[in-house]
Formats: structure tokens, C-alpha cells, sequence
């Protein structure tokens, strides 16, 4: 891989044609990090051609022809570049090694062109090896977080909106999350499968010119990763490994009803009658339907009953749920890579091993990858490479719940008192599904086992998921003349995705399947089994085939020392086909591979467990194929005049298969602009303190696709009727001929800037973006035959400022650097053209929806105006007609939406993190404090309905109003029967719940010691680290307590990481 | 240069030409419909079209049947099991929506769209001397559905027919085309009702009478909507010769002796399979878990019940004991969803009833008769209707059509009908201890356009209550 010219400014006058005059130059040259005197160092003057050596000390002195220009250059670092125009002091030169090369000397890949970033106009971010391996984990995308800005990473509630996104939203629809692309094309598989190890570097491309290269795809941003390759003469092996331990979560987090509190409210709705049936136990229904332990002590009634719910009192599940269903988590990571580069071969093989044991007993996968990369230059002109990737992960997960007990525990939750692992550690039966009474003596012993054990289901019942992704890449390079290249790249990848649910036969799954449609002929006593014995397997396979093919022309030229024109040409095609197919079967044995197809799911049975028929559940299976084709012409040129000025211009047209689309509808011309003057380059410029300073402005359009929609009605084929097997279909898209893509306009205004000695350094950008024609499903007037379709019919506004700080605080023995990077994203809907419910309900139910409103952000937090709770009777109140109220069904159906009360985004506005990084000597520390403000939450609380039917529900039960004088202190209301569901809406609903999110969290620490060409070891450098993530959050704006990470969801425990980074 | 080169040689990669490449299918489980298979796809979803299976849609609102006479509910039902929406059915709320989406509004009008795609895709396609046949079938089916599913609405949403004084009176938003972008205005009662016809007639001269499944229409179908039709808007000569025109066609009905009454649905599950069905239809069941009609809730009138002979099989087959009440159990999809598509029972009692009305009383105590054998003990003496004047034939027309179509979506039109030519029937219900009344010919017989169609088109008149 070739360097380019380090940073670095000319500390001297500008230059000037005098006359050539010899002169003696003496200096140093360091280590940039360590400071070390580095010996051995080649120093060649051009004009002069004179080359020394450099000492044990690291002195030199050299002969040069004023104006003359220095090169400089040592195996292992940055080769670099000094202009020398007339006599000066001793020179102090740094050099930086290779492993550790900082932002400023970035190539940036688009995966089209790799290019300089200090001539490139658009706003790209590099993150290096050394900033990857700084965090840990099994996925590259997690170590992106907190190192670039507008890189936004969305956790707790806000991750159901977008999980990562480059400068925030600008679709409704349409998938807003970056383009993912692996060395030259986008990456089709999981990016769970892209091994850490194997990336070199990562580029961010956030604007219009550094993404519009990618067209259609581009409006979201775009992630390049660009994997190791072999570069040094000398075969170099290196060895990552680390383990992460993490504890269990704190199940605490999850805020319950007492057992105390569940059971005493539990005697209250039996002592009101709510459980009259289930006492009477007069008819099957009330037999078979499953109440609550508690309450089935009570019916009993026997003399210990007190003595029986006091020691349910005393229970709580969430000791047996943390101890016995969470354990300590282990992740573990191998990577070995050996790389080289001789004359005409280049080669890197690397083999990676990850072994992860989930924090959720039953859970683990495991990954392997390889690859193998390997470049051959048959001739001066032609070069080839070949690329191999393998990855191979196995997932295996088992019914494992955890702490949500809304799935998992039965029908109604899990009462906080119920017991499910015994004293010797074995599972204990919980009655969630029907009573104990009905299935001890139902079926007169015929049925199987009908207990329902949670803690067995994990082992019983197993999902596992297979990956195997394959992935093949062939490049041809020609010279055709000086400066000009032509290349032709192909790329398949083939992902295979199996994912299997094997339920066991003794799972309760299986045999409840099993006992419901039992059949008893009462005449006979002869049992048959119209579900067969055995277990269940339903399988899901999906196959992913895509091509990718490219041809291009690069030209590169430089002429009369002024001139700079680097531009790309080419066409490209792509064609990726997804699979799937899903089957399932009953009776399945694993231990003969045997399942049985003799399964009657035609005719109706009658139920064990009522008195209705039903069919025999059929599962899952269908086949699904999706085609997605693209053809796409592009160029792509920047003009470099002086080393000061740069412009440059790109083109796109994408036509895709979009379905429907008329052709000449299909292309869609994307284009930018761009241009950046390098002021400091200037004859005029002056200011010495301020050695970098380029401004930069980038305009252009950007894509994005949305199969949401269709020009043509559009139809799905179902293979039978309800009631007939003719094939049948459904208008699934009604007809909208003026379909068009979606376009995202930005204008990004950029300034690059470095203080003397990089005392400072960084980047200011700011942003604006325009996205017009969004694809929304919109309400329609159910008239048409649709109460929604999908159109044109959106836009929406955007604007941040992106702004990253590297300072250097102390560059003595003690280093100490600071990286700061701060982001403001705001956007807003602007043009919807559909008219929109005007019920304020329907904003307040899901924070996490979207709901756009024209002026405000697509995720919004609205809620219904808090009155407090009336004295008397500590009914939660809102305001009707602007007055307070309690006519919960009027307050819930007709509120507005403009008298519903707005917080604010959903998704955080201002965000960033500061990370400060000591060195000393061989130790480096470093940590990473994030922040994120401007956004909004809501916080669960005990919904009086809830708890009615359910049998679990919110600790804030504890808080309710009990007797007047409590509203002073607490906002949960009276709880009530029966319950009310609108009262229950307009409180859960209610502004009182709405939280800011805003906080500041210690990300992560890493301390590491670096044995650095230690001439005793048997090394070139080795790097021991220890690394901490999931560190208490340090400051929160709300006062609840609550860390909008883990908002009412187990709160994962902090991992600590070991590790080695070894190179040979 | 040689970039057509590299272009040929990246193409020939993907094995296709470049218009065949970006014209492939997407989404291989969807289809543009372009062919006679695909429309009749279209038509053949029955769980849209026919409103059959358990999330079914369909065309047949249910707001008139739970604002109807044959049933009522218990408090506790009321109270415990209903959502508002469907509570203001039952009471006939002034203004019943509460908001929320009205699916008796929208499901109807999606088979008219679906109608409209398939007549509008037919216009691209020119019938070719072997497929010409099928062609016809589909337009006619088309037809049948779009005028289905008007007529249906125009049940609920339009004011009642009322020959002679049909001035000012408004009927549907009448849309005949798929484009979305066609305006939506509501049409006069006489225009919507002339559609009906228009469409039924253009669907009796495609169809055929022979069909491989009742969820399709047929000749006998559109017969029988036409009778059906004539009879609402008081034609009874046009009623009386359709409905003859239909019997001719089908004329089956099933002796209930055949029946086992005993089983908790007496009748062979899927109306597909009744012999006296002529369209296989039934009402909107996706808010089914809270329509009062259903027969976990709805208890029958008593006096309804009372009103059936001991020997009338019907009180065994329709009906069930329960704790609280008499439920219905006589649905001809032989389910717990209401059958409410065309049977030859609703035909002969509209060619007794349009022939007791033109003074042909023979003709209308013949076909009660032949009805009432089919529903008679056989073991047991029959008493065969006789009158001494049409008014006393038309009665007793009148009194079987409330006992044969309960619980069939009949009985609103039959009551908005029946009140106009004063036969003034009200409708009280008790509720929590409180009296509520329907009187005859109360703006409440025709329900409010819904909010949201409304908030589309502020200028679309609205219906008076």
C-alpha cells in the first residue's frame, strides 16, 4: 500500500526562485509518538542527490542545492517529504511508524477510488487500525461508535427507530441505514459476519460528493471498509486475541410488582368476584383457564392458606430467573493474519476464531473466518488479484425468556411469586397455561405430561442458526497508457442463512400440540393422536446470490507541475437474488433425523380444552424468491490546480428492476459538485500559528430506494382460497404511475484546519439536506378501496453540524491527546401532502412510530397533558376542551393533536463523545466519555388493566394513590375494579411519563502496554490491553433513576476485556 | 470503444439483455395482473370478495344487522365484551364512530376497487375465439361484485329507496375506475341504484349458470341480486320475473329433515356446500370477536322464537339453549360466522312476496308452501298456508321472511322498507336499566358517511340523524 506525504507543513519562508546555493543541513529525527531518535533513517536531497544515514542519535547532516527537498524515509514508517528554501537552525523531523498513522494522512476509499483526503472535497472520516482495535468486540460495528461525528449509534427505546444512521433521517420509509461496502461493493450478507480483524481501515462518507459515487444508494451515508493487505517485504505475522467477561445483568432493573403487593391485590379481585368462574369451575372453559397460584390457594381455601401466601410473600421470581437462567457471559476472539508483499506478489491470509457464551443460559455461537487475499503483478501493466472470503457462524439459542416475562411464561406474564427451579436445581412446573386441576385428571391418563416446566424449555427447545457466506472477488488492472488504467472487477457472494426450531418431544411446546387434539372415542376409550408423537421442526432457509461486476477507467495525471486530474469512469451491474423457503413438520425425532408426514391438516378435530373444533396448525412454510437488478453508469473527476484548489464533479444514473417503474422513469441522474482551497498553500499566507486551513463546499443529490411502492397495481398470488383451491390474489399496491425515487439534496460546508505543532487540529462541517419525493403510506379516503397507499408525497429537512477536535495537550514523556467530536442533527417533516389523523391518540401510543407531522422530527414524544390525580379519589386527570377532566373515553378519543402536549425528538440531537488518551512510555490510557442531549423518553408505569387480567405488572403499583394526601407525593393513580381501559390510556399515556433521555456516560476504558522493537523479543511490537465497556452511565437528566439504555429492561453489567495484539 | 465491449461482457455475466435485466420480477409471489388467470385470482379471493374465513373482509357490512330487531344482549355482555364503536351500533348512536376505522365502509368499497382493476384490465385485453368465454365470465363476475358490494352499502350509508320521492336524495360516492386519482364525489340515490342495475344486467348477459365454486357468480346470482334489488326499490314486476327467472335456474332448497339438529352448527361447515345457496357470501367478521350479532352474545328475541311452530324444525336446527337465552346456531356457512350471500329460500320468498303484492296471491301461498315443507317435521301433519286476501298473503310472506333470513344481513333494509309503507315497526332496547328506542323512519335507519371520508371531501353532504 502506498503512503502518501504526511501532513506536515513548511516551517520556512515561502519558496523563491534565487539562485542555487549549497548549504549544510543538521537535524533530528524522532519517533512521532515515543519520541525516540530513530537511527538508520534515510535522508536524500533531490537536488543536491545527496543521501545520509542517520546515527544511534538520530542526527544527521546533509548537503542540499537551495531551494532543494528533503526525503525521508525509514522501513515501518510513513515515508515523508521536506522543502527546504534557505538557510535555518537545526531541523526536527518526526516520523510517524505505520501501524500508527494518524487521520490527517488519510486515503479515504470510496470503493470506487481511493483518494487522498487532503484533496478531497467531500466530507469523509478515517478510522484507522489503531482507533478499531482500541474497543472490542465480535462485530466491526460496534467499534465504530463514538470515533466519528454524524456516525449516530441510537440505544435503549431510540434503537427501534433507527439503530445507526450518518447525519440523521431523511426517509420515512424507506430503509435509512448506510450503505455497508466491502472493499469495492456493497455487502450483501450479515454484517455480523465481517471480521474485525480483517479491516484496515473504515471510511465514513457522509456527504453528497464523497457518497454520490454510490447514486441511488447513497442518501444515507455510506460505510467503506477496506480489509489488510500484505505490504511489507518482510512476511509479518500477526496475532490478535482477547476475552470478554461480563456478568450477569442486573434483573433488578426490571421494575415489578411486589409478590407482597401482587398477592394482596390478587385477594382483592377475588374477594370482588373476578374469579367467581374460575371458584365455580362449572364449565370447561373455566376448568382449563389458567388463574394465578395465589388465587388458586384461595378457592382451595385450606386452613394454611395464610400461612401459604405469606410464604408466596416472600418469593420473588427474578432470584430464580437471574440465578438460573442468566449467567456470566465469555467472548472470546483468535485472529491470525500472515501478510507480505515481494516483487510482483502481495499475499495476507488471515484465519479468525470467535467463540461467544450469551449473558442468556442456552445461548452461544461461535464464528470462523478466512481470508485470503493475494495480488500478482504478471506484468509492469497488468496486475491481477484474487480475494477469498469464507465465514462460517453458528448460532444456537434456547427457549430462554429471560427476563421478558410478556413472552415466554404463559399467557399472562409470570406472578412475581411463582417458583421455577426447585432447591436441587430442577425445574418446576408452572401452571400458566391451564389449571393444575384440569390436567392432572383430563384424559384419564391418555394425554402426555401436560405440565409446563420454563426452565426445561431452554434445553428442549433449541433454535440454532447457520451462516456460511462465501465470498469470491476477482480484479484485473491494466495500464493502457501512462496514467491511464483500465479495470475490471467481478464479485459473487453466496450467503446461506439455515435456521432450524427443534422443539423436543418433552418439550411443553410439543406435548401441549400434542394434547389438545388428542382424540378419546368415548365408546372405545381408543386414543389416536391426529398430531403425531414426536417433536416439531420448523426450518427457514434463506440463500442470497449475488453478482457484482464493474468496469472501469482511472486516469491520473500531472502536468507542468500545476496541474492535477485524477478521474474515474465506468459501468457497473449488479444482480442479487434472495431465496427462502421454510418447512414444517411434526414427529420429529432427532435421533433417527425422522419426522412424520402424516399430519391430516384439511378436516377440523375437536379440542381437548374446549368445546371448538379447530385444524391442526400447518406452521410455517412457503417459498420466497426477490430479484433485485441494477445497472448503473458513473464518473467521477477532481482537477487539483497549485495544490490549492480542488474541484470536483460526479455523475450516477442507476436503473433498477424496480418493479414496475416505467423505464423512463427508472434512471435517475444523481450528480455532485464540489470544490476546497487549501488557503494556507497560498504565496500570501501568513499565519504561522495556523499552518492547515482549508475550507471546502460540496453540493449534490443523493438516492434512495423504496420497494414499499409500485407504479402498476400490484398483486400477491396465494396458492388456495378459504374456501376453494383456486389460486387467488390481493391488490397489494394499488396503481400510482408517477412513482418516483426518493432524493436527498445537501449542501456541506466543511473547514480543515490544524494549529502549529497540532496543537489543534480538527474539522467544523456543517450541513443542510432537502429530501423531497418520500414514499409515505399515507391515510387515504378508505373510499378508494385503501385506507393508505404508498407515494411521493413527503419531504423533509435536515441540518448538523459535524465537528471533530484533536488536541494535543502534553507532548512530553508524558503524551496526553484529546479527541473531542460533537454532532447536532436535527430534521423535520416539511410536505406531507396527504391529509393525517388530527386524533391525538394516535401519536401517543408508540414514541417509536412514525408519525409525521409537518414542522416536527419524524420520531416525536407527544403525550396528553398531566392534570395530577383529583384529591378525592386519585383518578389520574388530563384536560378536556382545556379543562380538567376525568371523561377518560373523551379525553382519549377526541384530544387533538395540537392539544396534546410535544416533548420533543425521540432520537438524540446533540451527541458526541470526548475521548483522552495519556501515553507514557510504553503505557497508554485511554477512555471515551459519550453524551447524548436532546431527546426524550417514556418511562413504563402499572397499568390498572394490566393487572387485572395479567399476572404481573409494574413495581410503581407500590406508588398508587391510596388515601387522600398521596397525590402530593405520587402521580400513579388509584388502582381500580374493575379497570377502566381509558383511564388506564390517558394515564399511561400521560406527559408525566415523558423523560429526557439526556445523559453522559463513561463509555469505555483501554490500558495497554506496548513492547515496541524491543531488540530482546522475539517480536517486532506487542500489545497487552485491558479493556472495560458498559460503564455506568455518569449523569442523567431525569431524576427517576433511570438510564434511557436500559429503560425497564435488564441492565447489562460491565464487560472487561484481556487481550494481545502480537506482530512477528 | 471498447467500453460497448465491457458492457456486452458484464451483461452476458447476467445472462439477459439489459430491458430483460431491469424488467425482472422482484418479488416472485407477485404479479402485475395482466391475464384472464390473474383477474380471476382477483375474484376469487374469497376472504376479500366473499367475505369467508376467519379474519374475513368482504362486502356485507354488519352495523345493520346489530342495529337490528331479531337479537339483544345482556348487560354484561354489553358492558364487558363491546368496544364503543360497536356499542353505538347496538344503540343506534347518533354519532357512532368514536373515531375509529369503519370497516362496514371500507372492506365494501375495497371489492369495488378489486371489481374495478379486473374491468379495468379487461379493457386491455381483446377475448379470443377460445377464451372468449372465460372473458365473459369475469366481466360478469366484475359486474356482479362491484353491484354487490354498492348495494350492500347503499343498505347502510344511503337513505332508504322510496319510489316516487327519490329527489334530493343522496346515494353513494360512486367509483368506477382503479385510479386512485379519480375524484370521489357521492352520486344520488337513483344514480347509485341505476348503477346496481346496470352492472347486474351486464352481469346476467356475461355470466353463465354453470360454476365450479358458489364464491364465484353465476346467471342464477345475478337473478336473484336483481330480485333482490327490484324489491328494495318497490319494482315488484321486475322483482317477481328475476326471481322467477333465478328459481328456474336453481330452484333446490333442503329439506331440514336431512339435518341433524342436534350438532352444535346443524349445517355442513362452508356455505359452499348448502344446497340452497346460490352465492356464497358472508358478513365482515374481522371485527367479529365484537359484533353484538354474534352468537356467543346475541340472544334471540323471544318473541321471534315463540313465534316458531313446535313442529317447524327450524327452532331445533336455527337454535340453541343457553344458560342466559336462545342463541342462533343456523348459519348456512354451518360456522359462528353469519351467512349473508343469496339463497334459494330469499328467492322464493321474493317471488311470494312481489306475487302476493301484484294480487297473484296463489303464486305466493304456493312458494310459502313449498318453503314450509322443506322445514316440517315430516312425521307430522302439514298445515299449508291459505289466505282469503293479499293483505293476509303478503303478512304471512312478511312474518316467514323474518323467520327463514334471521341473522342474514336482510332484516335493516327489510325494516327501512317495511317502516316506509307504514307498517311501523320500533325497536327498543334495554341497556344498564335504560329504555332505547329505534322508531320507524328515524334519520338513524341511514347511518353517517364515516368521519374520515368526510375529513377527505369537506364539501361531501353527510347524512342527517
Amino acid at each position: 500500500m502506498k503512503f502518501w506525504i504526511l501532513f506536515l507543513s513548511i516551517y520556512l519562508a515561502a519558496m523563491h526562485n534565487a539562485a542555487a546555493q549549497q548549504e549544510i543541513v543538521r537535524g533530528l529525527v524522532l519517533d512521532s509518538l515515543s519520541g525516540a531518535a530513530l537511527q538508520g533513517v534515510t535522508l536524500r536531497a533531490e537536488r543536491s542527490n545527496t543521501t545520509v544515514l542517520t546515527d544511534s542519535y538520530g542526527r544527521f547532516s546533509i548537503g542540499v542545492s537551495l531551494p532543494d527537498t528533503i526525503r525521508v524515509s525509514l522501513v515501518g514508517y510513513a515515508p515523508f517529504k521536506l522543502g527546504i528554501a534557505g538557510p535555518h537552525e537545526l531541523l526536527r523531523i518526526t516520523l510517524l511508524a505505520q501501524t500508527a498513522v494518524l487521520d490527517e494522512v488519510a486515503i479515504v476509499s470510496t470503493g470506487y477510488q481511493r483518494i487522498p483526503k487532503e484533496r478531497a472535497t467531500g466530507s469523509f472520516d478515517l478510522i484507522d487500525n489503531e482507533l478499531l482495535n482500541r474497543s472490542v468486540s465480535p462485530d466491526f460495528l460496534t467499534r465504530l461508535e463514538n470515533l466519528s461525528p454524524g456516525l449516530q449509534f441510537n440505544k435503549g427505546d431510540a434503537a427501534d427507530t433507527d439503530p445507526f444512521l450518518i447525519r440523521g433521517r431523511s426517509t420515512i420509509t424507506a430503509d435509512a441505514q448506510p450503505l455497508v461496502v466491502l472493499n469495492d461493493f456493497p455487502y450483501d450478507g450479515d454484517l455480523a459476519n465481517i471480521n474485525p480483524n480483517d479491516i484496515e481501515s473504515v471510511s465514513v462518507l457522509k456527504d453528497a460528493a464523497a457518497a454520490s459515487i454510490w447514486g441511488a444508494r447513497a442518501a444515507n451515508g455510506v460505510i467503506v471498509i477496506t480489509t489488510k493487505k500484505g505490504k511489507t517485504t518482510k512476511p509479518r505475522i500477526e496475532l490478535n486475541t482477547n476475552v470478554t467477561l461480563q456478568a450477569k445483568p442486573d434483573v433488578y432493573n426490571v421494575s415489578w410488582m411486589s409478590s407482597a403487593d401482587r398477592i394482596d391485590w390478587e385477594q382483592r379481585l377475588f374477594d370482588l368476584g373476578y374469579y367467581d368462574g374460575a371458584k365455580l369451575g362449572n364449565t370447561l372453559a373455566r376448568q382449563v383457564t389458567a388463574i394465578p397460584e395465589a388465587v388458586e390457594l384461595m378457592i382451595a381455601n385450606e386452613a394454611d392458606l395464610a400461612v401459604a401466601l405469606n410464604e408466596l410473600r416472600q418469593q420473588d421470581a427474578r432470584r430464580d430467573i437471574e440465578r438460573y437462567f442468566y449467567q456470566n457471559s465469555i467472548n472470546q476472539q483468535y485472529n491470525l493474519n500472515i501478510s507480505g508483499a515481494q516483487d510482483k506478489l502481495t499475499y495476507f491470509f488471515s484465519a479468525g476464531y470467535d467463540a461467544n457464551r450469551s449473558n442468556l443460559v442456552g445461548q452461544h455461537n461461535e464464528r470462523i473466518s478466512l481470508r485470503n487475499a493475494t495480488t500478482y503483478r504478471l506484468t509492469d501493466k497488468l496486475q491481477l488479484q484474487a480475494t477469498m472470503q469464507y465465514i462460517q457462524s453458528e448460532e444456537e439459542l434456547g427457549d430462554n425468556p429471560g427476563m421478558n416475562s410478556a413472552i415466554g411464561y404463559g399467557l399472562n406474564g409470570l406472578s412475581p411469586y411463582t417458583r421455577l427451579v426447585d432447591e436441587h436445581g430442577l425445574a418446576l412446573p408452572v401452571h400458566s397455561y391451564y389449571r393444575k386441576g384440569f390436567i392432572d385428571t383430563a384424559g384419564a391418563g391418555n394425554f402426555l405430561d401436560w405440565n409446563f416446566r420454563p426452565y426445561d424449555e431452554i434445553q428442549f427447545q433449541r433454535t440454532t442458526n447457520n451462516i456460511r457466506d462465501i465470498l469470491v472477488n476477482g480484479t484485473a488492472r491494466y495500464e493502457i497508457l501512462k496514467g491511464l488504467q483500465a479495470e475490471v472487477l467481478y464479485q459473487y457472494q453466496y450467503q446461506q442463512d439455515k435456521n432450524q426450531t427443534a422443539t423436543d418431544e418433552q418439550s411443553f411446546t410439543a406435548r401441549n400440540r400434542i394434547n389438545r387434539f388428542t382424540q378419546i372415542n368415548p365408546a372405545t376409550g381408543t386414543v389416536t393422536y391426529p398430531v403425531p408423537l414426536g417433536g416439531m421442526l420448523q426450518t427457514s432457509d434463506n440463500e442470497i446470490r449475488s453478482h457484482q461486476g464493474r468496469a472501469q477507467l482511472n486516469f491520473t495525471k500531472s502536468w507542468h507541475d500545476k496541474h492535477h486530474v485524477d478521474a474515474i469512469a465506468g459501468v457497473e451491474i449488479r444482480s442479487k437474488q434472495t431465496d427462502g423457503m421454510s418447512y414444517f413438520y411434526y414427529g420429529y425425532r432427532p435421533q433417527y433425523n425422522a419426522f412424520n408426514v402424516n399430519v391430516d391438516f384439511v378436516n377440523t378435530y375437536p379440542l381437548t380444552i374446549s368445546t371448538g373444533n379447530s385444524r391442526i396448525p400447518s406452521g410455517s412454510n412457503g417459498l420466497v424468491r426477490l430479484t433485485d437488478n441494477f445497472f448503473s453508469l458513473y464518473a467521477n473527476g477532481a482537477y487539483t490546480y497549485h495544490d490549492k484548489y480542488t474541484f470536483s464533479a460526479s455523475m450516477r444514473k442507476d436503473e433498477a428492476n424496480l418493479f414496475g417503474v416505467s423505464s423512463n422513469m427508472r434512471g435517475t441522474p444523481l450528480w455532485s459538485l464540489g470544490a476546497k482551497w487549501q488557503i494556507n498553500r497560498e504565496a500570501w499566507y501568513t499565519l504561522d500559528w495556523l499552518p492547515v486551513l482549508n475550507p471546502r463546499v460540496t453540493y449534490g443529490v443523493n438516492g434512495n430506494i423504496s420497494r414499499a411502492a409500485s407504479a402498476l397495481t400490484t398483486a400477491y398470488l396465494y396458492s388456495g382460497g378459504t374456501t376453494h383451491r383456486y389460486p387467488t390474489a390481493t391488490v397489494v399496491r394499488p396503481p400510482n404511475d408517477q412513482l418516483r425515487w426518493e432524493r436527498v439534496k445537501m449542501l456541506n460546508l466543511g473547514l480543515d484546519f490544524s494549529l502549529k505543532r497540532n496543537v489543534l487540529s480538527g474539522s467544523i462541517e456543517y450541513y443542510d439536506k432537502t429530501a423531497t419525493d418520500l414514499l409515505a403510506q399515507t391515510p387515504t379516503d378508505p373510499t378508494l378501496g385503501f385506507s393508505s397507499v404508498f407515494a411521493n408525497v413527503a419531504s423533509m429537512k435536515g441540518r448538523g453540524w459535524d465537528i471533530q477536535l484533536n488536541s494535543l495537550n502534553l507532548d512530553k514523556a508524558l503524551r496526553w491527546q484529546s479527541n473531542l467530536i460533537y454532532s447536532y442533527s436535527v430534521n423535520k417533516v416539511t410536505e406531507y401532502l396527504m391529509p393525517v389523523s388530527n386524533v391525538g391518540r394516535s401519536y401517543v401510543t408508540a414514541l417509536t412510530a412514525v408519525q409525521p407531522i409537518i414542522g416536527m422530527p419524524l420520531y416525536t414524544a407527544y403525550s396528553f397533558p398531566w392534570a395530577g390525580l383529583d384529591p378525592e379519589t386519585g383518578a389520574p386527570r388530563s384536560y378536556l376542551n382545556g379543562e380538567v377532566s376525568i371523561d377518560y373515553n373523551a379525553i382519549y378519543n377526541t384530544t387533538s393533536l395540537d392539544e396534546l402536549q410535544y416533548h420533543g425528538p425521540v432520537q438524540p440531537v446533540h451527541y458526541g463523545a470526548l475521548r483522552n488518551t495519556f501515553s507514557f512510555k510504553e503505557f497508554t490510557l485511554s477512555f471515551n466519555i459519550s453524551y447524548k442531549f436532546g431527546y426524550y423518553f417514556r418511562a413504563p408505569t402499572v397499568i390498572n388493566n394490566a393487572i387485572v387480567a395479567g399476572w404481573d405488572g409494574h413495581g410503581d403499583y407500590a406508588l398508587r394513590w391510596q388515601k387522600p394526601g398521596d397525590e402530593q407525593q405520587t402521580h400513579v393513580p388509584a388502582m381500580i375494579y374493575p379497570a377502566n381501559v381509558n383511564r388506564d390510556n390517558v394515564y399511561r399515556y400521560a406527559s408525566v411519563h415523558i423523560l429526557k433521555g439526556d445523559h453522559i456516560r463513561l463509555e469505555d476504558v483501554n490500558f495497554s502496554y506496548t513492547f515496541r522493537r524491543a531488540k530482546k523479543m522475539p517480536f517486532q511490537s506487542m500489545r497487552l490491553f485491558v479493556y472495560a465497556a458498559n460503564l455506568p452511565v455518569l449523569w442523567t437528566a431525569n431524576n427517576r433513576g433511570i438510564d434511557p439504555y436500559f429503560n425497564n429492561v435488564p441492565r447489562t453489567a460491565g464487560s472487561f476485556a484481556l487481550g494481545m495484539n502480537l506482530t512477528l | 470503444m471498447s467500453n460497448l465491449y465491457v458492457i456486452a461482457c458484464l451483461l452476458l455475466l447476467a445472462g439477459c439483455s439489459k430491458s430483460e435485466f431491469l424488467s425482472e420480477n422482484p418479488n416472485r409471489s407477485q404479479i402485475v395482473p395482466t391475464t384472464l388467470d390473474d383477474f380471476q385470482a382477483i375474484l376469487d379471493r374469497d376472504i376479500e370478495m366473499n367475505g369467508v374465513g376467519s379474519t374475513a373482509r368482504g362486502p356485507v357490512p354488519g352495523i345493520g344487522e346489530a342495529a337490528s330487531d331479531s337479537y339483544y344482549v345482556t348487560d354484561a355482555d354489553f358492558n364487558g365484551m363491546l368496544q364503543p364503536q360497536i356499542q353505538n351500533y347496538y344503540l343506534w348512536a347518533a354519532e357512532p364512530y368514536v373515531g375509529d376505522a369503519v370497516y362496514d365502509w371500507d372492506y365494501p368499497y375495497l371489492v369495488i376497487f378489486s371489481a374495478n382493476v379486473v374491468l379495468k384490465g379487461l379493457e386491455n385485453l381483446a377475448p379470443t375465439s377460445t377464451d372468449v368465454r372465460q372473458y365473459n365470465m369475469v366481466k360478469g363476475q366484475a359486474h356482479f361484485h362491484r353491484a354487490h358490494a354498492y348495494f350492500q352499502l347503499a343498505q347502510i350509508f344511503a337513505p332508504p329507496y322510496h319510489k316516487g320521492n327519490l329527489t334530493g336524495k343522496w346515494g353513494l360516492p360512486l367509483r368506477l375506475e382503479a385510479d386512485l386519482n379519480e375524484p370521489v364525489k357521492r352520486a344520488t340515490l337513483q344514480e347509485t341504484y341505476n348503477l346496481i342495475l346496470n352492472d347486474l344486467s351486464a352481469a346476467r348477459e356475461l355470466l353463465a349458470a354453470d360454476i365450479q365454486v358458489k364464491t364465484r357468480a353465476s346467471k342464477q346470482a345475478a337473478f336473484a341480486l336483481l330480485a333482490r334489488t327490484y324489491l328494495i326499490m318497490q319494482e315488484y314486476e321486475s322483482a317477481y320475473t328475476y326471481a322467477d327467472s333465478c328459481l328456474q335456474l336453481m330452484g333446490n332448497l333442503l329439506d331440514y329433515n336431512e339435518i341433524n339438529a342436534e350438532l352444535s352448527y346443524p349445517f355442513v361447515a362452508g356455505s359452499q356446500e348448502h344446497r340452497e345457496v346460490i352465492f356464497s357470501c358472508n358478513m365482515i367478521s374481522r371485527p367479529l370477536m365484537s359484533y353484538p350479532f354474534r352468537p356467543t352474545f346475541a340472544r334471540v328475541d323471544s318473541v321471534l322464537y315463540a313465534s316458531y311452530d313446535e313442529h317447524d324444525l327450524r327452532k331445533k336446527v336455527f337454535f340453541n339453549q343457553e344458560e342466559n337465552g336462545v342463541s342462533f346456531k343456523g348459519s348456512y356457512d354451518g360456522r359462528e360466522y353469519n351467512f349473508a350471500g343469496l339463497a334459494s329460500d330469499e328467492v322464493y320468498l321474493i317471488r311470494a312476496e312481489a306475487a302476493a303484492r301484484l294480487g297473484n296471491t296463489e303464486q305466493a301461498l304456493n312458494d310459502l308452501n313449498r318453503l314450509k315443507a322443506a322445514r316440517w317435521e315430516k312425521n307430522v301433519a302439514f298445515q299449508p298456508y291459505s289466505a282469503t286476501s293479499q293483505e293476509e298473503a303478503l303478512a304471512y310472506v312478511l312474518a316467514e321472511r323474518k323467520k327463514e333470513l334471521l341473522f342474514r344481513g336482510l332484516r335493516w333494509s327489510d325494516l327501512r322498507r317495511l317502516n316506509l309503507e307504514g307498517r311501523a315497526i320500533s325497536i327498543e332496547r334495554m341497556i344498564d336499566g335504560k329504555m332505547y328506542a329505534l322508531l320507524p323512519n328515524d334519520p338513524r335507519y341511514t347511518y353517517p358517511i364515516p368521519n374520515e371520508v368526510i375529513a377527505f371531501h369537506p364539501d361531501m353532504p353527510q347524512n342527517e340523524r
